[in-house]
């Protein structure tokens, strides 16, 4: 084997080794972290700008794992074999995150950004030290020997490599994390124009608002006004006049008497003498006055029967006038509620109360009635059973009464069975057409009394004035005014956060891109040193003294000027003033939105 | 309005008090005219005699019975009637008579379907019950005729029925037979001076302004008319109104006042 040779057997046998993980690292393990260990550090302006740039997910972070096949750093510039993989029995300790890696690349701000450049620079450099001791074991290069030892050649691509892809992958992120931010300002501008052209077009709409408003009310005033003249002698109208409200109720009382009346004749208990009255005055009453003449005689002869319906109907034109009236000023009250008018110390209880009690007592009457209908087919069943049973032996009587020759008596009989068997028919015969009719008359209760409350509704007297109502236009400028305010609000929201992120991009393009580029070159440049020292220390030699060692260490990593010109799609101050000018626009439209809400 | 409400409810009222307060003799007799006002006349009394001997015939008897029908048909309310079996021999018998009055109207003078009815239920069973002082069975056992005794019990319903225009009927052949007058063939008639005397001796019964109207009595021959001599002069002797035209046999109907 030649020295070439040796020297690439010794490089592969560096290389496995400095790739061991049981391989104590020249630097910190600690340090060589994916994120820092230390919980007491802090967010450096970095982590911000991360975080407001929302980096992609599916971007590899690194972990602390050997390197091999899978270390994408290594394996672009690795031009040897791979690295075998990694020996997962054997258990690897943690480093201590408490004890300082004299090694480690120091905290600033940049080493965040650069752990995964550091760790591989350490290792670098620890592969550069084997490589060193292979070689000095091997006693290469040689001291005479002229031109670049082959293992210093490849660590010095190996440095190349590193800080190229460095640079590459710094210069995608930095794009990444410009274009998420001006994406966001972009947006935030945009959204801010939009909600500047709605918040123009609520303030417009509102300005017509007011114009309609003020048309409106001018005409509608306009017309109360001439029509308040005609009723200065009238302030309190009624819809219903009194005497006609008067004779609608009387009417209605007279109807439902006679309606009702004549069930609670047949109920009540008979009087005969009553009935032959009644008979009299029916054969009796004659001409146009005679129907008349027969309807009142029921009533006035059987008081009891004429008072109860009376009574009754009594009862439901009051009931029906109080619930009417009930009902016309809960309604006036929950109009003035809703106009937001105040009624003194008036509550709508006061109208609810009588209204429910009323109506209970009118349901109650009906019911009554119906009730009375229905039982009235019962006891018209009843009263004939008896009445047939009287009949009979009036008409026995009566026979025996003829035997003997008391004939009179025996026509009194008669007449009695007669007249007992002629009312006992008549009222079953009612009961039986009134007990069928029960439902329609409960109708025609029904109807009467919807036809009184509304008579006493609109009876009601009306102490409103007509004025021009405004709930409607007050109610879209509510709505006008809450979605102005709602869209200021957005607005002012996206504002600040235009600002923000307008500075935050500034403050990102503010610190030149790559800048820590010489330092890095640095560092790689160090490693080569670091090859050249151990090997001399090694072999007790100058470095000096080996001619190979003698070309300067410059590796000549300077950033190309094309990556080092600026990131940005555009300025951040013309950002900036489109901001201030979409601001200046806002400022404008709400001065007017705010004089057209305090204006009504 | 209201004083003129007040004056029609005033005005009912009144019509019906007046109605309820309608008195019996303010109603009686009453006759229904036309429109159904109620002309008003004097209350009659009607009272029919039977002879129900065996002198009497078969068809005499139902000729009775037909007229007396026509007749009680004719009744109005408040007219009373009354009817007499004939005594067969003195007074001391039971009599055999029955008396009624033809229900009044109820309330006024008004026509009113009610009384018409009760009238005609009334004067209904009055025909049926008469029935029995016509009926042709039973008579066997009648053993004589005593009309004089008889028009005692008449006496009596006519002064128990004072203002009422009187009539009777008597369905009889007038012959009277008894222990003391037979007048069957003239056979023991009663002597002539026979109805002064009772009238001087005060045995006549009182019976003035009465009608007598007699059916069933044969005026065709010499002793028939004999007999009618002696009733003529008896009933003038009593009071009573006897014209010879209602002394007759077989009358086609009753006239309703016989004697005016």
């Amino acid at each position: 084997m030649d020295e070439k040779g040796k020297m690439s057997a010794r490089n592969r046998e560096a290389r496995a080794a400095a790739f061991q993980p049981d391989t104590q690292p020249l630097t910190e393990p600690g340090a060589g972290e994916g994120a820092p260990t230390d919980g007491d550090s802090h967010p450096t302006w970095l982590d911000r700008v991360r975080e407001a740039a929302a980096p992609e997910p599916d971007e590899p972070r690194w972990t602390p794992e050997p390197v091999g096949s899978s270390d994408s750093l290594w394996d672009a510039t690795d031009t040897v074999e791979p690295a075998p993989l990694p020996d997962l029995s054997v258990e690897v300790e943690p480093p201590d995150p408490t004890v300082p890696d004299p090694g480690a690349l120091p905290e600033t701000a940049e080493a965040a950004l650069e752990e995964t450049v550091g760790l591989s620079v350490r290792r670098l450099r620890k592969a550069a030290i084997e490589m060193a001791n292979r070689d000095a074991e091997a006693d290469l290069p040689e001291v005479q020997a002229t031109g670049r030892a082959e293992s210093e050649a490849e660590l010095r691509d190996r440095a190349v490599s590193l800080f190229r892809n460095w640079q590459a992958r710094e210069r995608a992120r930095l794009n990444s994390v410009v274009g998420e931010l001006e994406g966001r300002i972009t947006r935030t501008l945009g959204g801010i124009s939009l909600d500047n052209d709605r918040f123009e077009r609520v303030t417009s709409e509102l300005f017509r608002l007011k114009r309609r408003w003020d048309m409106n009310r001018t005409v509608v005033e306009n017309t109360l006004e001439e029509e308040t003249s005609e009723e200065q002698d009238q302030p309190e109208t009624r819809q219903f006049k009194t005497r006609w409200y008067a004779l609608a109720i009387g009417f209605l009382g007279i109807v439902e008497f006679l309606a009702n009346a004549p069930v609670f004749g047949a109920l009540l208990p008979r009087d005969p003498l009553t009935e032959q009255q009644l008979r009299y005055v029916a054969e009796t009453s004659e001409g146009w006055l005679a129907g008349g003449m027969r309807v009142a005689s029921q009533f006035i002869l059987r008081p009891d029967a004429a008072l109860l319906a009376a009574g009754v109907v009594t009862f439901l034109c009051v009931l029906a006038h109080f619930f009417g009236h009930s009902l016309r000023s809960l309604m006036m009250h929950q109009s003035a509620r809703r106009t937001g008018e105040t009624l003194g110390k008036r509550s709508a209880g006061e109208f609810v109360v009588p209204m429910i009690l009323s109506g209970i007592g009118l349901v109650l009457v009906i019911g009554v009635l119906f009730e009375a209908r229905v039982t009235l087919g019962e006891v018209a069943v009843d009263r004939f059973v008896q009445d047939s049973a009287k009949i009979e032996e009036l008409r026995r009587t009566a026979s025996w009464l003829r035997v003997d020759g008391n004939l009179v008596a025996a026509n009194e009989q008669a007449n009695r069975a007669d007249d007992l068997e002629a009312l006992a028919k008549e009222q079953r015969e009612y009961a039986a057409s009134m007990s069928s009719l029960s439902f329609p008359i409960l109708l025609l209760n029904t109807t009467l009394i919807l036809v009184a409350i509304s008579a006493a509704y609109f009876h009601m007297r009306d102490r409103r004035r007509d004025r021009f109502n405004d709930t409607p236009f007050e109610r879209q400028r509510r709505e006008l005014v809450d979605l102005g305010d709602a869209t200021q609000q957005r607005v002012a929201d996206a504002m600040g956060d235009a600002v923000r992120a307008i500075r935050d991009l500034a403050s990102l393009l503010s610190e030149a891109p790559l800048r820590e580029a010489p330092a890095l070159a640095s560092q790689l440049e160090a490693t080569v040193v670091a090859y050249r020292a151990e090997n001399g220390r090694l072999r007790s030699l100058d470095t000096r003294e080996i001619k190979a060692f003698a070309e300067p260490v410059e590796l000549h990593l300077a950033v190309e000027e094309r990556d080092m010109r600026d990131l940005l799609m555009r300025d951040p101050e013309d950002y900036e003033a489109e901001r201030r000018e979409l601001q200046e626009g806002f400022e404008k439209t709400r001065v007017r939105f705010t004089e057209e809400a305090t204006a009504w | 309005m209201v004083i003129r409400s007040t004056r029609t409810l005033a005005a009912l009222f009144g019509a019906l008090t007046l109605a309820g307060c309608g008195t019996q003799e303010g109603n009686a007799a009453g006759g229904e005219g036309e429109g159904g006002v109620i002309k008003r006349s004097t209350p009659q009394l009607v009272v029919f005699v039977y002879d129900r001997s065996t002198s009497i015939s078969h068809h005499q008897l139902e000729l009775a019975r037909q007229l007396t029908n026509d007749r009680i048909r004719k009744l109005d309310h408040g007219d009373r009637i009354a009817a007499h079996q004939l005594l067969q021999l003195s007074l001391e018998e039971p009599p055999q008579r029955w008396s009624e009055t033809v229900p009044q109207r109820q309330f006024t003078e008004q026509a009113m379907m009610r009384d018409s009815v009760t009238r005609a239920r009334f004067l209904r069973d009055a025909q049926d019950y008469l029935v029995a002082f016509t009926d042709t069975t039973g008579r066997g056992n009648i053993d004589g005729t005593d009309i004089l005794s008889t028009l005692h019990d008449v006496g009596a319903d006519l002064r128990a029925a004072p203002g009422r225009e009187v009539t009777l009927y008597i369905f009889s052949d007038m012959l009277q037979s008894n222990r003391t007058i037979d007048m069957e063939g003239l056979t023991r008639m009663p002597p002539p001076g026979w109805v002064e005397r009772e009238t001087v001796n005060r045995t006549l019964p009182d019976l003035s302004g009465l009608c007598v109207y007699v059916i069933g009595a044969r005026v065709d021959t010499r002793q028939s008319q004999h007999v009618k001599d002696f009733w003529q002069e008896y009933f003038e002797a009593t009071g009573a109104i006897f014209e010879s035209g209602n002394y007759t046999l077989r009358p086609v109907e009753l006239p309703e006042h016989p004697c005016t």
